[in-house]
């Protein structure tokens, strides 16, 4: 298995190294306020990484998804709520999860030794084929996502209202 | 470049997603690590899209929108939990609710 890195797997890397830095800061911190903020920094390295492989529509969509929408409920609900400075970081893992997680792993490392794809480099985002795949193909899917994803946002809405 | 680096290159981003769900208290929190390790399968995702061309992109796309969704829910779950029981420590809840049973 060829294993040869260049430049471009180096930089890829380097933003997933610091997607990592970034998501180990979210989750250590006290301040739920300060994981809001290390979790943009894991936003944009992981978007930066996926525009490392061409996948330039995807990381826009995630990035503006991500860091434009789902962050800003988190600050919400983290403003909405209680101080939670005072509650105890972390709690017991069971056996059991633990035991999970290894088999997670394991399955995962059997995975990887299993599989030889090389990545193409000729790759790049093709925004009229994504839009043809999309309308075309999964036309369908797309319009009972958009179904459950309105019935789903109205839910949220209902669930989070004060009086019901 | 390889897939194999790829991967084990994502592979701690989602453990550390992992650890958080399962070590965590703050309900908030809990979703932040959902979110942690459902990136590393979008990272995951967008390295095969290469592979895949733009069916691995358009599965992308959905799994954004709904983690998008399940981040939606959660938070609103969140604010919902804090306004019965005071709190959204996941461990006081439960107590709480064996209290009462």
């Amino acid at each position: 298995m060829d294993l040869a890195v260049d430049t471009n797997t180096i930089i890829y890397i380097l933003a997933i190294a610091w997607a990592t830095i970034f998501s180990f800061l979210a989750i250590k911190t006290k301040d739920v306020l300060y994981s809001a903020v290390f979790l943009v920094g894991m936003y944009v390295s992981a978007a930066w990484a996926l525009i490392q492989i061409d996948a330039w529509f995807l990381a826009l969509i995630y990035l503006f998804v991500n860091a434009g929408g789902v962050l800003v409920l988190i600050i919400f609900a983290a403003m909405l709520t209680r101080p939670t400075i005072d509650i105890p970081p972390t709690r017991r893992i069971s056996l059991a999860a633990l035991i999970n997680s290894s088999l997670v792993v394991l399955l995962i490392a059997i995975l990887l030794l299993i599989s030889r794809a090389q990545l193409t480099t000729s790759f790049t985002s093709n925004f009229s084929a994504i839009i043809q795949f999309l309308f075309s193909n999964y036309g369908i899917s797309l319009l009972i996502l958009s179904v459950a994803v309105l019935s789903i946002y109205l839910g949220a809405i209902y669930v989070a209202s004060e009086e019901k | 470049m390889n897939a194999l680096i790829a991967l084990i290159a994502v592979l701690p981003l989602f453990l550390i997603g992992v650890y958080g769900i399962l070590a965590r208290r703050h309900f908030i929190r809990i979703i932040i690590s959902v979110e942690i390790a459902m990136s590393a399968v979008i990272l995951t995702i967008g390295t095969f899209a290469t592979v895949t061309s733009s069916f691995g992109e358009v599965l992308g796309v959905l799994v954004i929108i709904i983690i998008a969704l399940e981040a939606a829910l959660g938070l609103a779950i969140a604010i919902e939990m804090d306004r019965t029981y005071k709190s959204v420590d996941i461990l006081e809840i439960r107590k709480l609710k064996e209290e009462t049973q």
